[in-house]
């Protein structure tokens, strides 16, 4: 088998030809009448947390449905834990050995005790982890017979999770359990028969098929538990605590346990939310609240209501960093510090900025479930669009990335600046995740998208582009969407080549919507002045824009410059005086690479007295701290 | 007997008996130097902020009269800045290598400000006498700046090893603030050689030998009320550039012809924490003194 996605219409061919399996047992009848949900696979699970050790203990009851047209005969599982088993694996190698900044220390991994079908026909003996060398973080597991298409095959799996000291994601720091991509999790399994199973990779660990999941959970009895889902059972054994969770329609699995938990709940106008957080935190909850609550109104809004009864949102403790600022189905878990300002915000020191985007994944992809691996713009690229617009919407377009008295940012210039700030060509962002490096992933997938997105917002309207990216989330919902539907749905709104003619060439950055003043030229004739202007755009797409001419005393002029035409030319004649002009004066074109070219002043002084004369001031004052 | 040391050492003018001219007024009387001091430092940042300013002019960019990007304005120093970087490069080196020749003449200058605040007189004596006692000064200070860097990563070490080693289960908040105030002492330690740097300096106007002038300066640091002193002007000087930043905030929101009033406002500013820091020499210079004559009140601010 290669790596990555793995085709098997020869497989299923050859079911075909030999067609008439009969399952006995662990094949039944899964067609009943009401729909979708009854096609859905079910997971079953039952685990025990050794908490000293940091071992979860569990059996798992898998009903996998063949909801496709074949008939199949291999099984593709996710084990994923076992990224963590050495530093051979391809999530250790993408990472560089380090994650988050962190050396792993103590490894973790799955262990498979036992594999069978319900009837006890053991599956551990036909499987392997082999199909990436060094990597045992898929299985492929090859059945005695074939499973034919609209029946369900029950399997049983044993097994041991030892988790990783936490460094990314999955693991335990101290009493803080995290524990993440921890059990056997059948990969996508297509409606064409095809498996679609890929390692673990940095940025692809969750495209699954949507299923349901009912998992019990053991504990010591003072862990406090976060978990997917909706607890439908709790019961006290002795010293130790089961709870019941079930979750559907949901992609994955996730839950931590920790004894110095704080649970916040608080009702929304959908789910019941629930704040882990450690104790000291009671300061920063209503900051989280306030975000949450919003967030859930301005998404459900704009891409359908959430529609899980419950959310939960967790802050992990001091030295347990390297799980935050990650998104499960139904749960995430947030970052930030106990304290807060309530008059300063700064993005990189803000802890509503990580609950706002983890959110905006529950719907990127906890409910639009793209291919993380193969289109990593599908989730990261819109859900950092809908976290900069919820925070536009919370604090107002300036304030948005930055408030500090008077001295305010908004969140869009704010990621314009950070990705303009290294003149390097990004890549494409519609690349597969595998292919970037960690720097080039920040730039393309996470910092352009939102700029092209608020682009299109700001040119073409608020309007249009909610009600296209509304289109997308409300139709892709419970769905694998690929671009393409992506696109479809902008073009529908649009017009027929809008991805075509924007969207492809701003993410692909075959097009960088340069435009520039060239020339500003004012003569006063006799009885008016004249002024003569000359803008390029060199690129072959183009955007339409606006240009401001200013007039001394106040007072400006609008022209329009509409897209397709790669140059400006225009004299204006009129009794006022043109000082100044500006290319693009409402920032709606948040592409343009250089913004210095887009001003142009008929005088300009050479430098500023009161800049010179603060910085001098500055400049004595460090002098005087170094010097006598 | 330490009378007869002191004698024996070097002749102090000051300390022989002479009545202490008020602190002030000696201020006045060595004007010269001390305005030389203070024009020597702002020829220094004038030469580091003229190319700064020609860097991130914005107006040259953006005309007053276009009008502003919401929330955006500041982010175009970013632009600036970024077009400007291969400049900036340039210049910054430029910049590292005036700080430096600056920081090779401060041995001199503390020595020729701080001779001219303890032997009042023609300043070019003065400048002799500093020029004299320049290895050693520079020597302090060289030992002093590597004592300082140590107390500070010794704190921050000391606080990250808090953060690590602080039990399990114990509140964020807790563990934060724990570590936190393990900052202080560290924090004390950096204040005490700041202070002990300072005052073997003055300790060199009268004293030879580094060793005996360190000797002095921490006999005087360990008199609570010289430390006090020093906060105290220290405190001063930071209140002074508090208010005009205050005041500045509110020129800035003004007209375009408050830059005049600007620069009058910082450059007043600059010129008030420079005759702060001559008090404070003043003070040093005299705690140097009462610890060569005992039995003599240390807080004078």
């Amino acid at each position: 088998m290669i790596a990555g996605y793995h085709s098997f219409a020869a497989a299923a061919a050859f079911s075909l030809i030999v067609g008439i399996a009969f399952f006995i047992g662990t094949v039944t009848n899964a067609a009943r009448a009401d729909g979708k949900t009854s096609e859905r696979h079910r997971y079953r699970i039952e685990a025990y947390l050794d908490a000293r050790r940091h071992i979860v203990e569990a059996t798992e009851w898998i009903d996998w449905y063949n909801h496709s047209d074949t008939w199949v005969n291999q099984l593709y599982f996710h084990l994923y834990l076992n990224a963590f088993k050495n530093d051979r694996s391809v999530f250790m190698r993408e990472q560089g050995f380090r994650l988050r900044n962190q050396k792993l220390r103590r490894p973790g991994r799955i262990e498979i005790v036992s594999f069978q079908t319900t009837n006890g026909t053991d599956l551990l003996s036909k499987s392997s982890t082999d199909l990436i060398p060094n990597d045992a973080t898929q299985m492929v597991t090859t059945l005695p017979r074939p499973v034919p298409p609209r029946k369900t095959l029950s399997l049983v799996i044993k097994f041991r999770a030892y988790l990783p000291q936490l460094v990314a994601r999955s693991g335990y720091d101290r009493e803080f359990n995290f524990v993440a991509q921890w059990y056997p999790k059948l990969a996508r399994f297509c409606s064409d028969g095809r498996w679609i199973s890929f390692p673990y990779h940095g940025l692809g660990e969750f495209y699954a098929d949507f299923a349901r999941y009912q998992v019990s959970v053991n504990v010591p009895s003072s862990y406090i538990i976060g978990a997917t889902g909706k607890r439908t059972a709790s019961r006290l054994e002795g010293m130790r605590r089961i709870d019941t969770y079930s979750a559907e329609p949901v992609h994955d699995f996730a839950w931590c346990a920790y004894p110095y938990f704080e649970r916040f709940v608080f009702s929304t106008a959908g789910p019941r939310v629930y704040l882990l957080a450690p104790h000291g935190y009671r300061a920063v909850i209503g900051h989280h609240r306030r975000a949450i609550r919003a967030g859930l109104r301005r998404f459900g809004r704009l891409f359908g209501a959430y529609p899980y009864e419950t959310l939960t949102v967790i802050i992990p403790p001091k030295g347990a960093e390297g799980a935050r600022g990650m998104e499960y189905p139904t749960l995430f878990v947030t970052s930030g510090p106990w304290f807060h300002f309530p008059k300063l915000r700064v993005p990189f020191a803000n802890s509503q900025t990580v609950t706002i985007h983890e959110l905006a994944h529950q719907w990127f992809h906890g409910l639009i479930a793209n291919n993380e691996v193969e289109a990593p713009v599908l989730d990261e690229g819109v859900a950092q669009w809908a976290s900069a617009d919820l925070l536009r919407a919370l604090y107002g377009r300036s304030r948005s990335g930055l408030s500090l008295g008077n001295l305010s940012f908004d969140i869009f210039e704010l990621i314009r600046a950070a990705f303009y700030w290294k003149k390097s060509p990004y890549p494409s962002s519609l690349l597969a995740a595998n292919r970037y490096s960690a720097d080039e992933l920040i730039y393309s997938v996470y910092l352009r998208p939102p700029l092209v997105f608020e682009t299109a917002r700001r040119v073409w309207g608020k309007a249009k582009f909610e009600r296209a990216i509304g289109n997308y989330a409300r139709t892709q919902r419970f769905r694998h969407p690929t671009l393409n539907d992506l696109f479809d749905s902008f073009n529908r709104v649009y017009w027929p080549r809008f991805a075509r003619d924007f969207l492809i060439p701003a993410l692909t950055a075959e097009s960088t919507f340069e435009a520039r003043i060239t020339e500003l030229r004012v003569q006063k004739t006799e009885h008016t002045w004249q002024t003569s202007l000359t803008a390029v755009r060199p690129d072959r797409t183009t955007i339409p824009t606006w240009i401001v001419l200013h007039h001394r005393y106040g007072g400006q002029t609008k022209i329009a410059w509409p897209a397709g035409q790669a140059t400006l030319k225009t004299i204006h004649a009129g009794n006022r005086e043109v000082v100044a002009a500006t290319l693009d004066p409402y920032r709606s074109n948040l592409l343009d690479p250089s913004l210095l070219d887009n001003n142009s002043a008929v005088k300009t002084k050479t430098r500023s007295g009161a800049l010179l004369a603060l910085l001098l001031f500055w400049a004595q004052s460090f002098l005087e701290v170094i010097g006598p | 007997m330490r009378d007869h040391s002191i004698t024996r050492n070097e002749p102090v003018p000051y300390s022989t008996g002479q009545p202490l001219v008020p602190a002030w007024r000696l201020l006045w009387n060595v004007r010269r130097a001390t305005l030389l001091i203070f024009l020597f430092r702002s020829a220094f940042a004038l030469s580091l902020s003229l190319p700064a300013a020609d860097l991130v002019d914005i107006s040259s960019y953006r005309h007053p009269q276009a009008s502003p990007i919401p929330g955006g304005d500041a982010l175009l120093l970013v632009e600036i800045v970024r077009e400007a970087l291969p400049a900036l490069r340039q210049k910054a080196l430029i910049g590292i290598g005036i700080v430096l020749l600056y920081l090779l003449l401060v041995p001199y200058l503390s020595m020729l400000w701080l001779c001219a605040l303890d032997r009042p007189g023609p300043i070019q004596n003065s400048g002799i006498e500093a020029s004299r006692r320049y290895h050693a000064s520079f020597l302090l200070s060289l030992l002093f700046l590597f004592a300082i860097a140590l107390s500070i990563s010794a704190s921050f070490c000391l606080y990250r090893l808090l953060q690590q080693a602080l039990w399990s289960g114990c509140i964020d908040a807790v563990r934060d603030l724990i570590s936190l105030a393990f900052l202080l002492p560290g924090s004390l330690l950096t204040l005490f050689l700041f202070v002990l740097h300072d005052l073997s300096r003055a300790a060199l106007c009268s004293e030879k030998r580094i060793l005996n002038a360190i000797r002095l300066g921490m006999r005087a640091t360990f008199r609570p009320p010289n430390i006090a002193s020093y906060l105290y002007w220290f405190g001063l000087a930071a209140l002074l550039t508090l208010v005009s930043a205050l005041v500045m905030l509110f020129l800035d929101s003004g007209p375009t012809r408050s830059c005049l009033t600007l620069f009058i406002l910082l450059q007043i500013t600059a010129l008030g924490r420079t005759a702060l820091r001559g008090r404070w020499w003043i003070s040093a210079l005299r705690f140097i003194r009462d610890q060569k004559r005992p039995n003599s009140a240390s807080f004078r601010p």
